[in-house]
């Protein structure tokens, strides 16, 4: 088909018009080498956010084919401020892993809203990234598990203790629920915690490590 | 035969206590943070995306392809049709089934629902992909589909799955893929010693992995170079740079078990151009990233082999771009364990001694089903024939491997042991034993060779009891009603251990500036055999424990890699190679102790001198890090300052060789076979609903002999991760097809039942160390078989609780009212 007439002169045209955001991105990926590591990705967005000093937003300028339908929105994402411009389509799934740059917000069930693996805290409160609309979330304050390990919570030391989690891909969804928890019950039984993460599930069935994890972080939490 | 290397015979090092929940996890913080890369994240510079088109049809034929609304989306890159010269349809290249059939890369045809065939798109994002496909205009021909194996086995049934290629030379028309009868002793002779012969029917619906991470797979061509990122698949560079799957022997990694009869009888079809390798072997780099579970079973790695080909032939095309090459999570469903049908037929005593069985099962076959039994019991007769015939599912085979196997098992021991009104506990002791043998055999073959006496089933039997008070709540069927007017019962299975066997892998170790570098190929869903590596190599070389680390993202160019797939097995197969290596390096450290590093290469410096001047190695130790003298502690030096002067001449790189373990004797005599020793007991605990038919499980205990007990907190979690999966096989999972359409109904999270926190208790989880596998200092592996082994305990409980057998897998409330005679 049309490939032959697209892949060569277009093709490194496109490469070359990268944009800065994504260059930086795909700069970190290369420098850190053969593993494609999560220092590559984090390096994308926290790259903006150190050109512009913290509290600056970060944005992103989309071609003029895109701009016509596209919204511009401003949300906090774990800590840093940032501003896009977001087709009404796009989830909060997708903004915060292709344009924010970060991998916690994970897809297992397709967009269905049946798993929470894709579980972020928004406003205080777990949601699902994959049903929620990027657009919908200008002036939202979003923490990631990112975010949540950045500022050393008790939550993530916890559930490596308790081995919460083997395969890992279903986790972050578990550790924003469960610090979603914390944060309006910072004493809660193994049974409200159950009831907080009923709706996340994990293949490896490692449902019964994640109460002791959430309980012993509670704990921490107090004595700090 | 080799008598000097028998791993179990090793001794434990000093000291050596199994890791903790309170040892680091190098995965851990990764992971819980949500920073681990996982295939599906990787994002190289200029990357496009590749989709494959989903078949809305069981079976249908493409008659026409438009695709110029597709071709001409903003951001389409490319556009390849099943008819494009550089997919290689041949039977022989795809691979993604068993060794009976093969299932073709990119066909016209679609032989089940959800096939991906037809057509890729290759574009700047997923989203395109997407939306290019539903552009493509298809014109179809819907052909006749079987969902039905008894159905498809008959004669005159409608052809299915005209193009795929039969593989065994023993196929019937029109759709059996084999009929195969194996008799082990006697079996007539054994029916007619028995008491009583006890028939009966059951059947298991069919399941899935419904694995997380949907499959990813990214090529980059660099020149004649070829970087690859994939999910968990073994021997890429095979798989990649031999013309045909037929090269690369099609054994176990790529289709299945076996390899193809050479005299198939379609062989592939001929082409003008010859096939070529996709890439020279030694220019192929294989990156794994961290994986998301995809549990079980042989045939999600065959579909690993035909997509990965399919990314690298994309990729080809796309000149020097990389592409990733993604399947969505619905795929999940198109693999898994398929449905079965098992008439079975026990000869039985009084007693509980079983005289005979005979299992006919229609289903698909990975293994014999009588094989588990085999290797458990010391019944003399068994007859197992198999019919399978292929039916319009996703290629299914061997879904943790063992489950076809454990399930006929268990319910012949519940129903021998309700025949006669015993316990069946006292049923399986009655007949425990090894491949024919009785205990009183086995302890000899135990004494022979190196073995502790150890009688495996009795101890787990007897702590599972223990654990759920059995003694004191075992009751006759139907006996005992509960206050809140549920009835209760109890059910039990057990089954030996598997993954026994030391491997021959290939890992390196690499000593540098006092840090220790374990490379391999990862192998591992995540059950944490990192750490059991990390610690057994620490253990026996006296370097730390948080001082090692693996590197495991790479293959080095085909050289490095785990066993695949890992846990239970990466234990079993890595840890000899793994012991022997890490014992030649604190040779070598202890050699360069006593040693002057070699002489400098500027004559004005100065020489360097030996750390340990005078002494000899036997007189020497490492522990924690340091090298010092046996007899006077305080004189030791940090393994770094000892071992660094020698990097430059003498480097300390290990990667030793281990040899097979085979041929063990008995009675002075060689022996073919080795016979597995330890076992697995678990017990439940169930309140039946019998308004509802609801089944709630109240108590489970999993017992499992490890052999020897590396990482409790890797252990424990196969033992309740594998838990988890057996009774969502036992009680909640199935695919439903439509029967008028073949359409699968439930092919997602929300209408497939996993099972949630709320689902289950606690599951106690009791370890027992036999020392009677094969592996590293008795070591056996436990996680894989866990799932299977508990794939039917439900039927037993709810037996004891009802009186009445549901005879359908999974038991759910329907089929529980069903058994009670209420719908």
């Amino acid at each position: 088909m049309s490939e032959t007439k697209k892949t060569d002169d277009e093709t490194k045209k496109e490469i070359s018009n990268l944009s800065r955001r994504k260059f930086l991105k795909d700069a970190g990926l290369v420098i850190g080498g053969t593993t494609v590591g999560s220092m590559a990705f984090a390096s994308g967005a926290e790259a903006q956010q150190q050109e512009k000093g913290d509290n600056a937003p970060s944005e992103t300028t989309p071609t003029s084919a895109q701009s016509e339908c596209r919204a511009p929105i401003e949300l906090t994402v774990n800590g840093g401020r940032y501003r896009y411009h977001v087709e009404p389509n796009w989830t909060l799934r997708q903004l915060l892993r292709d344009e924010v740059g970060l991998t916690s917000p994970k897809d297992w069930c397709g967009g269905m809203g049946a798993c929470g693996s894709c579980t972020v805290i928004m406003n205080g409160r777990p949601v699902l990234s994959c049903l929620t609309l990027a657009i919908e979330c200008n002036g939202a304050i979003i923490e990631t598990a990112e975010g949540i390990a950045k500022t050393k919570h008790p939550i993530i030391d916890s559930y490596i203790k308790w081995n919460a989690f083997q395969c890992g891909y279903c986790t972050p969804g578990f550790v924003t629920t469960a610090k979603a928890l914390l944060d309006r019950n910072p004493n809660p039984t193994e049974e409200d915690v159950r009831d907080a993460l009923g709706g996340n599930l994990c293949r490896c069935g490692t449902y019964q490590q994640h109460p002791k994890a959430v309980v012993d972080a509670a704990e921490a939490l107090r004595q700090k | 035969m080799s008598n000097d290397y028998k791993p179990w015979t090793w001794k434990v090092p000093e000291d050596f206590k199994p890791l903790d929940y309170n040892a680091s996890r190098q995965d851990g913080h990764d992971k819980v943070s949500g920073q681990a890369v996982f295939t599906r994240d990787v994002t190289l510079p200029g990357m496009l995306y590749a989709k494959i088109l989903k078949s809305p049809y069981a079976s249908a034929r493409i008659i026409k392809m438009d695709t110029t609304k597709a071709e001409a989306l903003t951001g389409v890159r490319d556009i390849i049709r099943f008819d494009d010269p550089d997919i290689r349809l041949e039977n022989t290249t795809g691979g993604y089934c068993s060794s009976e059939y093969n299932i073709l890369t990119l066909p016209p045809t679609a032989d089940f629902y959800q096939h991906p065939m037809g057509v890729v798109v290759v574009a700047d994002s997923e989203e395109i992909c997407d939306l290019a496909l539903s552009l493509i205009d298809i014109e179809w021909e819907e052909m006749p589909f079987i969902l039905d194996m008894e159905e498809s086995l008959k004669p005159d049934s409608p052809k299915i799955m005209p193009d795929v290629l039969r593989l065994n030379a023993a196929v019937k028309e029109p759709n059996t893929l084999l009929t195969k009868k194996t008799d082990i002793g006697e079996v007539d002779k054994g029916f007619a010693e028995a008491d009583r012969v006890i028939e009966y029917t059951f059947t298991r619906g069919p399941n899935t992995v419904a694995g997380i991470e949907g499959m990813a797979c990214v090529a980059h061509w660099r020149g004649d170079f070829l970087d690859i990122w994939q999910h968990h698949a073994s021997h890429v560079e095979q798989i990649l740079s031999n013309p045909s799957l037929v090269n690369v022997g099609l054994s176990f990694v790529s289709l299945g078990y076996g390899t193809i009869d050479a005299d198939v009888k379609s062989p592939p079809k001929e082409r003008k151009d010859p096939l070529l390798p996709l890439c020279e072997p030694n220019r192929i780099n294989v990156t794994v990233p961290y994986q998301g579970a995809w549990y079980g079973g042989i045939s999600w790695l065959g579909y690993s082999t035909a997509f990965i080909r399919m990314a690298t032939i994309i990729a080809k095309r796309a000149q020097n771009r990389p592409v990733k090459l993604l399947f969505d999570e619905s795929h999940f469903y198109l693999t898994g364990d398929d449905a079965a049908i098992y008439k079975c037929r026990i000869g039985a005593k009084k007693d509980g001694t079983i005289t005979a069985l005979d299992w006919h099962v229609v289903g698909p076959v990975g293994e014999l089903h009588i094989d588990k039994t085999h290797e458990s019991t010391c019944i003399h007769n068994m007859r197992n024939t198999q019919e399978w015939a292929l039916i319009n599912h996703g290629p299914h085979v061997c879904f943790r491997h063992g489950t076809q196997c454990c399930v006929p098992h268990n319910m012949m021991f519940d129903r021998v042991a309700a025949e006669f009104g015993l316990d069946p506990t006292v049923v399986a002791l009655k007949n425990d034993g090894c491949q024919g043998h009785d205990w009183a055999w086995i302890t000899k073959y135990q004494e022979e060779n190196g073995f502790p006496k150890r009688h495996s089933l009795k101890e787990v039997i007897d702590l599972g009891k223990e654990a759920i008070q059995w003694d004191k709540k075992w009751h006759a069927p139907g006996a005992k009603r509960l206050s809140n007017g549920r009835m209760h019962g109890l059910g039990f299975v057990y089954i030996n251990e598997w993954s026994w066997m030391p491997g021959r892998q290939f890992a390196c170790l690499i000593l540098r500036d006092g840090k220790l570098t374990i490379i391999g190929m990862r192998a591992d869903f995540g059950v944490d055999t990192e750490s059991a590596f990390r610690y057994c190599v620490a253990a026996e070389s006296g370097i730390r424990y948080d001082d090692i680390v693996l590197q495991q993202q790479r293959s080095d160019a085909n050289t490095y890699r785990f066993w695949v797939p890992g846990g239970a097995m990466g234990i079993t197969r890595n840890t000899p190679q793994l012991i022997v290596a890490a014992r030649q390096l604190k040779q070598k450290m202890l050699e360069y102790s006593v040693r002057p590093p070699a002489p400098p290469m500027f004559p004005r410096a100065k020489p360097g001198q030996a750390a340990f001047p005078g002494k000899k190695t036997n007189e020497l130790d490492v522990k924690d890090g340091f090298i010092f003298e046996k007899a006077n502690p305080t004189n030791r030096k940090s393994v770094k300052d000892v071992a660094g002067s020698f990097w430059g001449d003498d480097p300390s790189i290990i990667h030793p060789v281990v040899p097979e373990v085979s041929g063990l004797t008995l009675d002075g005599k060689p022996h073919p076979r080795m016979y597995i020793m330890s076992r697995q007991a678990h017990f439940m605990e169930v309140e039946v609903d019998t308004e509802t038919g609801e089944v709630i499980i109240s108590n489970l205990v999993c017992v499992n002999d490890v052999g020897h007990l590396f990482n409790r907190r890797g252990a424990e979690a196969q033992q309740y991760g594998g838990a988890i999966m057996g009774l969502g096989r036992s009680a909640t999972e199935e695919k439903i097809y439509c029967p008028k359409t073949g359409v699968g109904l439930n092919f997602d999270n929300i209408n497939y039942h996993i099972g949630t926190m709320n689902d289950y208790p606690e599951i106690k989880c009791i370890l027992n160390e036999s020392h009677l596998g094969y592996s590293s200092y008795g070591a056996c592996g436990i996680g894989e078989d866990s799932g299977a082994a508990l794939s039917g305990i439900t039927a037993g409980a709810i037996y004891n609780a009802t009186g009445k057998w549901v005879e359908e897998f999974p038991s759910t409330p329907e089929r529980v009212l069903k058994a009670l005679g209420k719908i």
